[in-house]
């Protein structure tokens, strides 16, 4: 269960569980949510329900609805937002991120289940999800061209993987959240510090020298991420 | 019977955050088939709706010879279905367990896709990956009407909300696919748990800078999706085509090219929900 909690100056004025598939915010005695203020529209903003989610939409208001800060036409609203129409706030408390967590549980269900009408202006073809956005802070790291390259460039390591090596003999660097690590892809295993490495992935120190397949480069972490 | 050699990997993993591993991957490179199941339940038997899943159609699809190749994985796909639903119906404690399922059976030059649910099929190819299977999933069907947009769905409540599983209903059938396979193709199969957390752009990066090394490439994937919190089971089974084999006569290998289905036949990709 998800909920509005209504505020103005820092005074709560109340709040209202989404139970419907649709919840509407203004000026006007019809809306399920209504902001007695001249700068508010009639009709300023509504929810809808798309299954577990609430999109929050601007109906076109003069002055527009605002989300931590931003101006938004539509909105997928997350726990925690705050929503500003004119001095309103109204902050978005969702209770099952606050509650189960349980949000990664695979489920089936049971079709079908709350589907508003395509709203204009969306593409209506199916493009293929990105995976989740998320936040995660990896090691940071570069690595200094020794040798097969141009001598003493820096290449910053900012992709998971760095591919290293040619033709027969090739290995990568991983990054991870904990540092970097070095594998043999094929060929010839490389050599950390003058020595083979055993086949998997092996952890690299800072400053370690790195030679595979004709190349050599120094790594240098950075301990401060 | 299959022209072409392959190479696999598989790795499942628990995540960092889920106490059970509900996934089953199986592969056998010489019987060509590769299958992988994300298992749920309402109470226990996630991971038993999973292992009967990938175990059955292994053993089915590994003997057949891909002649009459859509019966054969329907038939497949039902008995698995059935056995889920009996099994269910003899312990009841089992109850409510249901599975997606992702299959890859290589016939020949071909490679036949059925899948159920939101487990993945992405195909790499001259350095591009592409996705071969549309997801069974609330989230799916809210893009194909455009009530939600991909980066709503990216981030939606309702991401794990599937909406076709085996051992939910008597008839659940999947979707099939054929396509041509390519000597340098890699195949990966993969659970919600590494789609969800990875992206596209970097699972390409792990197969481009790895391929060579497919165990590798398997045990990265599943490294890549616990660095973004590995919040569910992580699977991946990785197939490669390697080069034909210098025996195969090109009239032997004609002869069989005609054998085998014509493409098209399950018809490519449809849209689901239309």
């Amino acid at each position: 269960m998800a909920k509005l909690v209504i505020s103005r100056n820092d005074t709560l004025l109340g709040s209202r569980f989404i139970e419907d598939t649709r919840l509407t915010i203004g000026r006007a005695s019809g809306n399920v949510i209504q902001l007695d203020d001249p700068a508010v529209s009639k009709l300023h903003a509504q929810v809808e329900v798309v299954g577990n989610d609430h999109i929050l939409l601007d109906l076109g208001s003069s002055n527009g609805t605002f989300v931590n800060g931003e101006r938004i036409s539509r909105h997928l609203l997350r726990h925690g937002d705050v929503v500003e129409v004119s001095e309103f706030k109204i902050r978005y408390v969702d209770h099952r991120t606050v509650v189960s967590g349980d949000g990664d549980r695979t489920m089936v269900i049971d079709r079908p289940v709350a589907a508003p009408q395509s709203p204009p202006g969306l593409v209506t073809s199916a493009p293929i999800p990105a995976a989740r956005t998320s936040r995660v802070n990896y090691a940071q790291g570069m690595l200094r061209v020794i040798q097969g390259g141009t001598i003493g460039s820096e290449v910053a390591l900012t992709r998971p993987l760095h591919a290293l090596g040619k033709d027969d003999n090739r290995a990568a660097i991983l990054r991870r959240l904990d540092g970097f690590y070095v594998a043999r892809v094929e060929g010839l295993p490389p050599k950390v510090n003058g020595k083979q490495i055993a086949d998997g992935w092996q952890p690299l120190h800072n400053r370690d020298f790195i030679e595979v397949g004709g190349e050599a480069v120094q790594i240098w972490i950075d301990k401060t991420s | 019977m299959s022209h072409h050699d392959l190479e696999v990997a598989s790795r499942t993993d628990t995540g960092k955050v889920r106490p059970y591993n509900e996934d089953s991957v199986a592969v056998d490179a010489a019987g060509g088939v590769a299958v992988l199941a994300d298992g749920m339940a309402v109470r226990r038997g996630a991971d038993v709706a999973a292992r009967i899943a990938t175990q059955q159609l292994l053993e089915t699809l590994r003997t057949q010879n891909g002649t009459a190749a859509d019966r054969v994985v329907r038939d497949a796909f039902a008995a698995v279905n059935d056995a889920i639903v009996r099994e269910a119906q003899t312990n009841t404690a089992l109850q409510g367990m249901a599975t997606t399922v992702v299959a890859a059976w290589f016939r020949g030059d071909r490679v036949f896709i059925a899948h159920v649910g939101d487990s993945r099929l992405y195909r790499f190819r001259a350095g591009q990956l592409e996705r071969m299977t549309i997801d069974h999933s609330f989230v799916q069907e809210q893009l194909n009407v455009g009530t939600m947009t991909s980066s709503e769905a990216r981030d939606s409540q309702s991401r794990h909300l599937i909406t076709r599983a085996l051992g939910t209903d008597e008839a659940v059938g999947p979707d099939l696919s054929e396509h041509e396979i390519r000597p340098g193709d890699v195949y990966l199969l993969c659970s919600d748990g590494l789609h969800d957390l990875v992206d596209d752009a970097d699972i390409a990066l792990a197969l481009e800078s790895l391929q060579p090394n497919l165990d590798l490439a398997a045990t990265t994937l599943v490294h890549m999706a616990n660095d973004r919190g590995g919040l569910d089971n992580i699977s991946v089974a990785l197939v490669r085509i390697k080069a034909r084999k210098s025996s195969a006569k090109p009239a032997a290998r004609e002869a069989n090219a005609n054998a085998s289905a014509p493409a098209g036949l399950f018809g490519r990709l449809r849209k689901l929900f239309g």
